[in-house]
């Protein structure tokens, strides 16, 4: 509270003198000094007004006689006059120009009453002398500024409070009339029936009353009558389609990425289809946080058995919707800037803390340190982007996938002892091949062929030279012995995939040599037989396959070789510190290889950086993935690190082994030819008994691939009941599900960067939530998000409750108890009513953190009801309306008018509550149209959609011309009014003009129309002439009616 | 409603015309930042900005810069440490296939790629031969040159100019991007034009120059007596609505907005329509070159002369597609293959237009208070792409301003030997804007807007006024 003059002055009038020195000085003045003025002299002002320092305006404020003296414009402090002293008046704001702490928050007023009284003391400063570095690096130490900030007011625990004594039966009520009684003002009376209803439905659902009759709009309203409409309100699955809107504005939720290129999120309507199953089923909001960090993690996830869904772990797609430039050159700034958007996105959107602005420094006003930045950076960046998994545990999956190997199995046996008939007669064919083979023999090109041999026989080569390229690169194999590399990974073997990510079924265990896949449909058996390695498929080319390495710092120039198979547009890629985009300097390979391939990607360009390796299925990438593809598969089993330059691994042609070994000193093409046919029954007997070697699966797969061993159901009709069973199961495979996520990586703490500067990286800071609530570092082994989650809604953390009940209040009545929703910092606003917002957020979690009771609890308020007339006086007294005396006229949001002019012209579709994103002239709720970074909607745009880069808590709500010209002459919008009237005019109960008129006034202003509106409609379709309506009449009525005012307000 | 807000305020503000005049906020309007009278801090010595933006990177090397070291290091390995470029694919020292020359009485060295600027305005540029930007790639590299920050949600030059001064043209946008032919949003989308976090009436408009419809929404679908009997029908049921509804500013707001858009119908096309523009004139432009790019961009350089007439803040001018060696519409100077080809028609395109508009604007005396800037996101290397193009170089480029209180037939700053990077007098993003307030009479760290919780500026927390420039 200020103080006032007057009772200073007298009394110190005399000490004007001013001249006290540190030994006049009271030990009561001395600890008022450092305790109250030190800290905020040093904290705030400092920075500018220090000697040897900027000293802007020529003044010092840090000791006695700079201060006396004081700047420009004289003196900064006259001890006694708390009236003239310039400094109180700077700190006061009592001048636009002289406002202090400039480009700051404006202090406490229980600081600038401190000051008062130290001014009124005399300004008793014991600074003789300009204080040294290490006394101003004291004074201004982060834990002393901590301590001062931790004081701000949403910081404090919440208080228990009970409502005012009152006559209001509403507690609420009690709490805002009691405010406006002191403000000596009365409250308006409650809205009339007709405009509350629409306020209600609006406000709950974003769509008009659907009430057709106008009678509907006349009578009484009562109390019960009000909470049953509330109710039902609340049930309908609009509810969550109008507030999951507001939720996606407070996640900057998008459908794209931005920047060149724009490229969609995949899934992310799957988060947005999410939040609107979540609120309408009133999940508790806690649990909402909770998943929006680690969803994928909670021990006891909320699981959807009609979808199939684990909805949790839907939550965290939020921190896929980040921006993502275009090919950064630097990767390592690309990755602090994306996370620095979802640390901005967490804090503001559940904290209503500004963390962002700790990147570079400490906070310039808030109780948020660099150190608390980093922290969270430490669990944010101790994940990869990805295409998360989201089906809920399926009972049946294992027995499905039993049934399947078991099938295979046999299949296996059976294809066995098939294909060593097909050994026997492998000589003859060979001898004398048919057209097929001749080719295949004429394409046998390069040694990497089995039947290599036999196209130099064709070209007249002697048997023992055709063995020759095999014989020469077996003798290599010596020499490569031995030889060592960077990194070398042999994911062939368990010890060193599991230091590895592998995320599906078929991945999560090496496939042994031998291993093979069956094909689900079409003309052959077989898919393919597999060398040892990971692979995605080997139940199922539906099934997801995600493998990541570990974090690789690449301290010089390598290149990076991969030996992987796969088909239907698998990738294998290097992820330079986790962009997961594309483009110019960040390849990325789609594996088009039935048979294991080495391939190369240069690394040289990324000396320096961090990479991890990724292969992924084709609809698991994070941003390349594509939705569509449902059948997809990769095997991978070598990953080789090369200094550039070096030679490649040697290819080492494991299909050649079981064929030299059988053909031994092959003089003869018959040697050849049964050689071949020794090999195959040998390793199709190694096959069947389940130990075959690389060799022998890739010979398997080479024959197979060269029609040597028959692979068509035609030609095995034996095994027609078994390959029937086999894809009969298969089909009821599920397609997993996916959405935008993120995987856990190794974790590790972020370094603080010097000045923000990320080639500056300093000390490691530990993994942890905020040091104003908790600086106890995370004693944790993964990232930290679910330790965060907790943190974020834990009981003594005060942000939580204030922040959402606040954003409830914010959308049921037009602005926030707090004005600056994202921001309760000290540039935020200061809540209108503290006491008030405490008991709410008490109410809140002791109603199990409930949505729609809370919103229940506030419209059932008398002061949610009121009409929007102002009562005597309030324009004046309380021209902002902050104490609730009437109910503010507000514009309806971009959704809201869109959706208005769908419905009331009967045109939209409601049926459809989920899938893919839509363009906005699908008649289809705004919620579900596509959020494109780099392409808005024109209509939601020009009505202060808006633009996803940064949570919005509070749009916008501007008044320009876009919006008059889009309903005045959209083509939608006059295509809307057309619909709309011709409906009316095929419906024989609106054939009477006047009815027609009394329908439409109905539907877009949820009244009756009154007998004026009705002669001015009518006289507007009429035409003079001839009295009566002309074609077009009806539509420009519907248009008109959709160009007023009143349409897109509400009272 | 707003209490900063009076009653006359809001009609004031409300009753203005074309530009996206908004009452940002009206709601629950940010009570610190919002509200600032429109005033320059010093004065000006330009009114008017007109934005030449080459996007996709016009070569230095080839324009402004000239270096013969390349001609006689032609073909060999940079001599110098190259950092990352954007495709990876270089080649080796690539000298320019242009020939340069000094003009005017200043004796400023132009290449053979603008004769007519050479010939006709060497005298009034003053080109800075030290730019740098942070980033290397397009979207980035637009954002972070129009607003200072390389990501959208940032407010544009353009934008900040016109909250710093206010509209000098009630009927007209302070903003105004202009387009024409195939001319697009550079990389980056619509944002690179954007109000940011400021009120929505900065934010630009976009006019297709030759589109009969310049503005989205623009032509009413009934006759014109038709919509005005349409109108008249609102505004009684308006009136209705406001006496139920008690009276509110913002509402009225919303009524007059009507009259606005009502007057922009017939405004705008007349404006965009070029009456009263002389044949000579016409022809000074080249507006109708056989060259439809040329004409296309001539009426663009026409227009953006009208605009400032009227008063309009900031014009930005967009160029048109030649389809040349990694030239797309949203970059068409981006030669990273054939740039001798790409340059050489993507100059022939705005060489007379440009020419023509600085003699215009000083043979009416508009030059003095018009600050001209014509840029790209970025420069050249000096090393070729593959073999005869160019990647993207940040680090050390051209540009140049004319007008506006600039001085006249200069160069300033300078690259290295192989134009490369920047080795005397380097000049930021944040500079050059500093400067170009400073010209308009704003102190760049004063020109500030509270958001989320931080006072944003268009220099970041950077920037110095290149006093050097100003004449």
């Amino acid at each position: 509270m200020p103080l006032r003059p007057a009772t200073f002055l007298p009394a110190f009038a005399f000490f004007v003198a001013g001249t006290a020195t540190h030994a006049a000085l009271s030990p009561a003045d001395v600890e008022f000094f450092e305790q109250r003025i030190r800290p905020v002299l040093a904290q705030d002002c400092y920075e500018c007004h220090r000697t040897g320092g900027k000293m802007k305006a020529g003044l010092a404020l840090d000791h006695r006689s700079a201060l006396l003296k004081g700047g420009d414009t004289g003196p900064a402090v006259i001890p006694g006059d708390i009236r003239n002293s310039l400094l109180l008046q700077a700190i006061r704001h009592e001048h636009d120009d002289l406002a202090m702490p400039k480009a700051g928050a404006k202090l406490d007023d229980a600081v600038i009453a401190d000051f008062e009284r130290w001014v009124a003391r005399g300004a008793p400063d014991p600074r003789d002398a300009p204080p040294t570095e290490a006394q101003v690096a004291t004074d201004k130490d982060w834990p002393a500024v901590l301590a001062r900030r931790k004081a701000w007011w949403s910081f404090q625990p919440i208080r228990q409070v009970s409502p005012p004594a009152g006559a209001a039966a509403h507690p609420v009520d009690r709490f805002l009339d009691a405010r406006i009684a002191e403000a000596a003002l009365s409250a308006a009376p409650r809205a009339e029936a007709a405009v509350l209803l629409r306020r209600l439905s609006f406000t709950l659902t974003g769509l008009p009353p659907e009430a057709t009759a106008p009678a509907d709009y006349s009578g009484e309203l009562s109390p019960a009558a009000f909470a049953a409409r509330v109710d039902a309100l609340l049930a309908s699955p609009r509810f969550g389609e109008r507030w999951a809107r507001h939720w996606m504005d407070w996640v900057r939720y998008a459908d794209s990425h931005g920047s060149e290129g724009d490229p969609a999120i995949p899934n992310a309507w799957r988060y947005r289809d999410y939040l609107i199953r979540a609120l309408n089923a009133d999940v508790p909001y806690d649990q909402l946080v909770m998943e929006h960090l680690a969803g994928d993690r909670l021990p006891q996830p909320r699981l959807n058995p009609v979808l199939g869904l684990n909805e949790s772990a839907l939550g965290v797609a939020n921190l896929r919707l980040v921006l993502h430039g275009f090919a950064p050159t630097d990767a390592l700034e690309e990755l602090v800037r994306f996370t620095d958007d979802q640390i901005n996105t967490v804090s503001k959107a559940f904290l209503g803390l500004t963390l962002s602005c700790a990147r570079c420094h400490d906070h310039k006003f808030d109780p948020l340190s660099q150190r608390d930045f980093t922290a969270w950076h430490g669990i944010f960046s101790s994940t990869a982007p990805a295409q998360i998994a989201v089906d809920a545990p399926d009972p049946g999956d294992s027995a499905l996938r039993a049934a399947l190997r078991e099938t295979k199995g046999q299949l296996r046996s059976a294809l066995a002892e098939a294909w060593l008939a097909d050994a026997e007669a492998l000589p003859a064919r060979l001898a004398s091949p048919d057209a097929a083979l001749t080719k295949s023999i004429a394409a046998a090109k390069s040694a990497e062929s089995a039947l290599h041999p036999f196209h130099l026989l064709a070209q007249g080569a002697a048997p023992a030279a055709a063995l020759a390229p095999w014989r020469n690169q077996f003798d290599g194999i010596a020499r490569h012995r031995g030889r060592t590399f960077p990194q070398r990974w042999d994911l062939s073997q368990a010890s060193d995939a599991s230091a590895w990510l592998r995320d599906g079924p078929g991945v999560a265990a090496v496939s042994a040599a031998g291993d093979f896949s069956l094909a689900a449909e079409g003309d052959r058996i077989v898919g393919g037989i597999h060398p040892a390695g990971l692979y995605s498929h080997p139940d199922s080319t539906k099934d997801r396959g995600l493998v990541v390495s570990p974090r690789l710092r690449l301290g010089e120039k390598y290149d990076l070789w991969l030996r992987v198979s796969g088909a239907g547009g698998s990738y294998a890629r290097y992820v330079v510190q986790n962009y997961p985009r594309q483009g110019t300097v960040y390849p990325v390979q789609k594996i088009d290889d039935l048979s294991p391939r080495w391939i190369k990607q240069s690394l040289e360009y990324w000396e320096g950086d961090q990479i991890h390796i990724e292969f992924s299925t084709a609809a698991d990438q994070p941003v390349l993935a594509n939705p569509a593809a449902t059948r997809s598969w990769f095997g991978v089993s070598e990953v080789l690190l090369v200094r550039a330059g070096d030679p490649g691994p040697f290819e080492a042609w494991p299909f050649a082994a079981p064929l030299l070994a059988a053909c031994g000193d092959a003089q003869t093409p018959a040697d050849l030819t049964q050689g071949f046919a020794a090999a195959l029954r040998l390793s199709l007997a190694a096959w069947k008994e389940g130990r075959a070697t690389d060799g022998d699966a890739e010979l398997l797969d080479q024959l197979l691939r060269a029609g040597l061993l028959r692979n068509q159901p035609a030609q095995l009709p034996g095994l027609a009941p078994l390959l029937v069973a086999w894809r009969t199961r298969e089909a009821t495979l599920r397609i997993p599900t996916r959405a935008p996520g993120v995987i856990e990586m190794p974790a590790a703490d972020a370094p603080l960067f010097a000045r923000g500067d990320h080639r500056q990286p300093g000390e490691r800071v530990p993994r942890r939530f905020l040091e104003a609530i908790d600086a106890t570092p995370y004693n944790v082994t993964d990232s930290g998000r679910l330790a965060l989650a907790r943190d974020l809604v834990r009981r003594d953390n005060p942000l939580a409750a204030r922040v959402i009940v606040n954003r409830v209040w914010h959308h049921l009545f037009g602005r926030g108890l707090v004005a600056t929703p994202d921001n309760f910092g000290r540039m935020g606003e200061l809540p209108s009513h503290p006491e008030l917002l405490d008991w709410l957020a008490n109410w809140f979690i002791e109603h199990r953190w409930s949505i729609k009771a809370l919103v229940r609890l506030l419209v059932t308020s008398d002061a949610w009801q009121r009409s929007s007339t102002p009562p005597a006086d309030a324009t004046r007294r309380d021209p902002d309306n902050r104490l609730l005396s009437h109910a503010s006229v507000r514009r309806l949001e971009a959704e809201a008018i869109r959706d208005g002019l769908l419905a009331v012209s009967g045109e939209l579709d409601t049926d459809q509550m989920s899938g893919p994103s839509v363009a906005g002239n699908v008649p289809r709720r705004s919620v579900y149209v596509r959020v494109k970074r780099n392409d808005l909607d024109p209509f939601l745009a020009a009505f202060d959609a808006p633009v996803p880069a940064a949570p919005v808590g509070r749009r916008d709500v501007t008044n320009v011309p876009a919006q008059s010209l889009a309903l005045l002459n959209a083509p939608f919008v006059r295509q809307l009014a057309e619909r709309w009237a011709a409906r009316l005019a095929g419906d024989p109960s609106y054939a009477d003009p006047e009815a027609r008129v009394r329908a439409m006034y109905a539907a877009a202003f949820a009244r009756a129309a009154t007998r004026d509106e009705v002669g001015r409609a009518l006289a507007f379709v009429g035409d003079p002439a001839t009295g009566s309506a002309r074609p077009a009449a009806w539509a420009d009525l519907a248009h008109a009616l959709f160009n007023t005012k009143e349409f897109i307000f509400l009272r | 409603m707003n209490p900063l807000l009076t009653r006359r305020e809001m009609l004031r503000r409300c009753s203005t015309g074309f530009g996206y005049l908004a009452l940002s906020g009206l709601l629950a309007a940010p009570v610190r930042g919002a509200v600032r009278p429109p005033a320059p801090h010093f004065r000006p010595r330009a009114k008017n900005v007109i934005f030449l933006y080459m996007s996709g990177g016009v070569s230095h090397l080839d324009s402004f810069d000239p270096k013969p070291l390349l001609a006689r290091l032609a073909g060999q390995p940079m001599p110098a440490k190259v950092e990352r470029t954007q495709f990876n694919k270089n080649g080796t020292v690539f000298p320019s296939p242009f020939a340069f020359g000094r003009h005017g009485a200043s004796g400023l060295e132009i290449s053979a790629l603008f004769p007519q600027i050479a010939r006709h305005c060497a005298d009034d540029l003053c080109v800075v031969r030290s730019m740098t930007s942070k980033v290397s790639e397009h979207a980035q590299g637009n954002y972070f040159f129009h607003t200072g920050f390389p990501n959208m949600g940032f407010p544009s030059a353009g934008a900040w100019i016109n909250y710093g001064l206010g509209t000098a043209n009630r009927d007209l946008p302070g903003f105004v991007v202009l387009q024409s032919g195939d001319a697009t949003t550079p990389h980056g989308g619509p944002g690179l034009f954007g109000n940011g976090f400021l009120p929505a009436q900065h934010q630009a408009s976009i006019i297709s120059a030759d589109r009969s419809e310049p503005v989205p929404n623009l032509t009413p679908r009934t006759a014109d007596a038709r919509q005005r009997a349409s109108l008249d029908f609102i505004r009684g049921a308006d009136s209705d609505f406001t006496l139920r509804a008690g009276p509110d500013p913002q509402i009225e707001a919303a009524i007059r907005n009507y009259e606005t858009a009502y007057r922009m119908q017939s405004a705008v096309p007349e404006l965009v329509q070029l009456t009263g523009e002389t044949e000579t004139v016409r022809k000074l432009y080249g507006i109708d070159d056989p060259h439809p790019q040329k004409a296309a961009y001539a009426r663009q350089c026409l227009l953006a002369r009208r605009l400032v007439e009227r008063g309009v803040r900031f014009v930005e001018l967009s160029c048109l597609n030649e389809k040349i060696g990694g030239g797309n519409a949203p970059n068409p100077w981006d030669q990273h293959g054939d740039l001798e080809r790409g340059h050489r028609a993507m100059a022939h395109q705005v060489d007379q237009p440009i020419a023509a508009l600085l003699t215009d604007l000083k043979a009416r005396g508009l030059l003095d208070e018009t600050l001209v800037i014509w840029a790209g996101e970025f420069g050249r290397t000096p090393f070729s792409q593959g073999t005869n193009g160019r990647d993207h170089n940040p680090y050390g480029f051209s540009i140049w301003l004319a007008g506006g209180g600039v001085k006249a037939g200069m160069v300033y700053g300078a690259t290295d030997e192989l134009g490369y990077r920047v080795a005397d007098k380097p000049v930021s993003v944040y500079d050059l804007w500093a400067t170009v307030l400073h010209l308009l009479g704003l102190d760049h760290e004063n020109l500030t807007y509270l958001s989320g919780g931080r006072n944003y500026r268009l220099t970041d927390v950077h920037g110095e006024v290149i006093r050097d420039l100003i004449a």
